[in-house]
């Protein structure tokens, strides 16, 4: 590819993205120069597992927004995820159990969300033009019987213990090898004979070079932030390797033109409502703030956070354009932002107020509208 | 009809361009009753809608003079000229009463205020007027179809107009509607207004005009008919005159190269939607390698039987067999018709066909990749082939897998292709067109011509559906024509010209 096809191709999306990284970056060394309490290890350990929860959050919200779906009840599934971890946590079964046994609770969890959610999505591909209103309201329903049953703090707080357990570097250094193995073997089977197969090779390269430089300087990885990148992996694969994530853009993009293609809309919008349930259930399970009948925004903040990123980052509200790059950056955009307003202590109206200022820039440049 | 004409140029289009490729200029006297023809995807409505105001001033270059003016873009502020715009289907509103629905569009305020009472005596004059009673004071949901279209068609008849655009908002009347509404819009023309008319059938439509603007791919083409010229003659030569060359085509095949064995059949297909309905009675044979056509006035069942064929009418009753192959097949959707052998394709892309956000690549195997997948992973090097495949046979150039769709957007010739790829890759048994030429190039139209031909000849089944006479009539070996839901007769190879396809279905 020569300069000039290369900066052809360079979009106003990819200007965007880049924008959104230098901002994060720039954000993160301002507070690094300025604030003192940002300069331990346990603050950077903290910005990265917010990170890793925004961005599990904002994976799980893409997928009907990518599918055209409009949904707002990711608020009110998560305030009852957690209550639902609470009431377990503080069962007598769950004092004595074993880690197979928090295992399986978690996996129950998912199933259980999954299935709630797969009925909202079959009510909504009933009634498609009414979505928001119908996922505003049951997510509300949902989060007002979450605080009802919300039971009191426990000795131990909220979060699960596993959030802030470190992975020895030793292993991510062996997954480090076993990814970029991966890699080019795959790339070179798929591009082999031209030259593309190096790209995705030094990507990972660089990628894994800079994670063991920072868990060698950090003694080890959060398992909240591991989990967070097997999610991204995960997510990738789903939309851009599989057939469902292809059909999830169409439907999102045209669903008309999906529908003469063979892709059942309300089958599809199941399936994107079982992942999105799973992927809630999983970031409640790391959530680290405490959660109670006094603190009742904690769902509704961590909605708004999600939504934002999602929009800043360039998933469009029309669906059917955006990408796990755009997630990436919006969550690492919004996290920053929130960290900037903590270490220089802002008042929180501000915080507020450029995240509704963003929102309303981003779907100014919606890139499916600029694009189309 | 005696108007007297006043050869001051009422509407002037000057250079008027909405791609690169064709720019029109022509001017329009006061008193004229212009018909707008050309085929389907020509720009008809893209241009009344351009001169009433509805496009944006951003989608074309150029200049249209009202009275020797530059007119702005603003709709609101044509009104207030005297151009008035009658869309293909007009708006109504259902939660509002008949006289509220009869001004929608007009500016009745005078400093925010107006009086309910001369504007509900207005409304009563006027719909005494028509063929169909309608009380004012009735919401629009208690009114039925008929009474719907008569009050839309009656919003132009509510002040004396200058320009009167009419975007074949007519193709629901029935000829006796028609013939009120033609003497109704005759009266508002000898009142002073001027009207340009997409016509939306040339079988009935022609009557009333008294000058002909052809759109092409070369610009616009005036013709004036004699007065004293017969209607059958006159759409005859309307007919020629908006068609694309004949040689295009390619050359007739004889029927007896063709195999006998039939592919497809259907046997007493009906479908019955709760009030209406929607396929009578359709029986077919096609033969393996032939090109069936579909034709038949708008609103007839041309179209509605290839999208019955892929699960759009689910919900209808359905009787009858449809078998491919000797076997019976079970359409439940659009999956199922085409992992059975079916494929259909439209030619209205954007809405039907095209993913505008994707690459090329996906667009062309999005359905490939449905069918042909492992534990529900894509095929990617496969899906490279299938692309590089057609690429190259269907001369796609310099366009690659992972080329932004946006970057081909303007090229319908290009789309087209990979569109019908998209289908072809699957190897389908029956393929189905809709309208497929629509809005093409001569060039592309020729490519695809030549493809479908070529296609019929290694035995896949074509059914062609096309409201242009001239196509059905070049490329089928037989022709079905439609009136209303049902087939109202199938001429063979030796009935097929220009003259007869007319002649069935006038």
């Amino acid at each position: 590819m020569n300069e000039k096809s290369f900066v052809a191709n360079l979009g106003y999306y990819e200007i965007r993205k880049a924008f959104l990284v230098l901002a994060s970056i720039v954000m993160i060394i301002i507070i690094s120069a300025t604030s003192s309490s940002f300069q331990n290890i346990l603050a950077a350990q903290d910005f990265l597992n917010n990170l890793s929860l925004l961005l599990i959050l904002t994976m799980a919200i893409s997928l009907p927004f990518l599918a055209g779906i409009k949904d707002f009840s990711l608020g009110g599934w998560y305030v009852l995820a957690l209550c639902i971890i609470r009431l377990w946590r503080q069962s007598s079964w769950a004092v004595e159990a074993s880690l197979s046994l928090h295992i399986l609770f978690a996996i129950c969890l998912g199933i259980s969300l999954s299935i709630a959610l797969m009925l909202q999505a079959w009510l909504i591909s009933k009634r498609s033009k009414y979505s928001v209103p119908i996922s505003l309201s049951i997510g509300l329903l949902v989060g007002a019987l979450a605080f009802y049953k919300m039971p009191g703090l426990g000795p131990w707080g909220d979060a699960y213990a596993c959030v802030s357990w470190m992975v020895a570097p030793k292993y991510i250094f062996l997954f480090c090898v076993f990814a970029l193995i991966i890699t080019m073997v795959q790339s070179v089977r798929y591009f082999w004979p031209e030259l593309f197969w190096i790209r995705p090779v030094i990507a990972v390269w660089v990628a894994s070079a800079l994670l063991i430089f920072v868990v060698y300087e950090y003694g080890g990885l959060s398992l909240g932030s591991l989990l967070a990148f097997f999610v991204i992996m995960g997510v990738y694969f789903f939309l851009h390797h599989s057939i469902w994530g292809r059909a999830i853009f169409a439907m999102g993009g045209n669903p008309e033109a999906a529908r003469l293609c063979g892709i059942s809309l309300t089958r599809l919008s199941m399936v994107v409502f079982v992942v999105f349930g799973a992927l809630i259930a999983l970031g409640a399970l790391f959530e680290g703030r405490s959660i109670s009948n006094e603190n009742t925004y904690l769902g509704l903040e961590r909605h708004l956070d999600a939504f934002v990123a999602l929009m800043l980052g360039g998933v469009s509200y029309r669906g059917g354009y955006g990408s796990i790059g755009s997630v990436l950056t919006g969550a690492l955009f919004v996290s920053s932002l929130n960290l900037f307003q903590t270490h220089l202590a802002w008042p929180v109206f501000l915080l507020i107020a450029i995240k509704a200022l963003g929102v309303i820039l981003a779907i100014g440049f919606d890139p499916a509208h600029k694009e189309a | 009809m005696n108007i007297e004409i006043n050869k001051n140029a009422l509407l002037e289009l000057c250079d008027l361009q909405f791609d690169s490729r064709t720019s029109f200029s022509w001017k329009m006297e006061t008193g004229r009753c212009v018909g707008l023809v050309g085929l389907s995807g020509s720009g008809r409505s893209r241009l009344l809608k351009t001169i009433a105001g509805i496009e944006s001033r951003k989608t074309y270059k150029g200049k249209i003079l009202f009275e020797g003016k530059e007119i702005k873009t603003l709709a609101q502020q044509r009104q207030e000229c005297g151009i008035f715009y009658l869309p293909r289907d007009p708006a109504f509103v259902d939660r509002i009463q008949v006289w509220e629905n009869l001004f929608l569009s007009e500016n009745l305020s005078s400093e925010g205020f107006f009086s309910k009472n001369s504007i509900y005596r207005d409304a009563e004059k006027l719909l005494s007027r028509l063929p169909v009673e309608i009380e004012p004071s009735l919401y629009g949901f208690q009114l039925d179809e008929r009474q719907k279209l008569w009050l839309c068609l009656a919003r132009m008849f509510i002040r004396k107009r200058k320009l009167i655009l009419i975007d074949e908002s007519t193709h629901q009347l029935d000829a006796s509607d028609l013939k009120i509404f033609y003497a109704m819009l005759e009266n508002q023309i000898r009142d002073g207004a001027s009207v340009l008319f997409a016509i939306p059938n040339l079988v009935r439509d022609v009557g009333l005009c008294d000058q002909f603007v052809i759109l092409t791919q070369q610009g616009m083409k005036v013709w004036e008919p004699d007065d004293q010229e017969e209607s059958f003659t006159r759409q005859l030569r309307l007919e020629k005159l908006r068609n694309v060359d004949d040689h295009l085509f390619p050359p007739k095949r004889s029927v007896e190269s063709l195999s006998t064995e039939i592919q497809f059949e259907i046997k007493n297909l009906t479908y019955e939607s709760d009030d209406k309905i929607v396929l009578d009675h359709i029986n077919l044979q096609i033969r393996k390698g032939e090109i069936f056509g579909l034709t038949g006035k708008s609103q007839s069942g041309r179209v509605k039987l290839g999208l019955a064929l892929f699960g759009e009418y689910l919900s209808a009753y359905r009787f009858g067999k449809i078998i491919l192959n000797g076997k019976e097949i079970e359409i439940r959707d659009a999956f199922h018709a085409a992992k059975s052998g079916l494929a259909y394709m439209s030619g209205f892309r954007s809405h039907f066909g095209v993913f505008a956000n994707q690459s090329v690549g996906y667009n062309l195997d999005i359905i490939y990749s449905r069918i042909y997948h492992r534990w529900s992973l894509l095929p990617k090097r496969a899906l490279r082939n299938i692309f590089k495949h057609y690429a190259k046979i269907l001369r796609l150039g310099a366009i690659d897998y992972a080329t932004p769709w946006r970057r081909i957007k303007d090229d319908h010739d290009c789309i087209q292709k990979i569109l019908l790829a998209r289908w072809l890759a699957l190897h389908p048994k029956l393929l189905i067109l809709d309208d497929p030429a629509r809005g093409m190039s001569a060039s592309g139209r020729r490519e695809l011509y030549a493809l479908i031909r070529e296609l019929a000849d290694e035995g896949l089944s074509i059914i062609f559906t096309s409201s242009n006479l001239q196509e059905i009539s070049l490329l089928c070996d037989r022709v079905a024509i439609f009136e209303g839901p049902g087939i109202k007769e199938v001429l063979t190879s030796q009935n097929i010209d220009l003259k007869n396809i007319l002649g069935v279905v006038a």
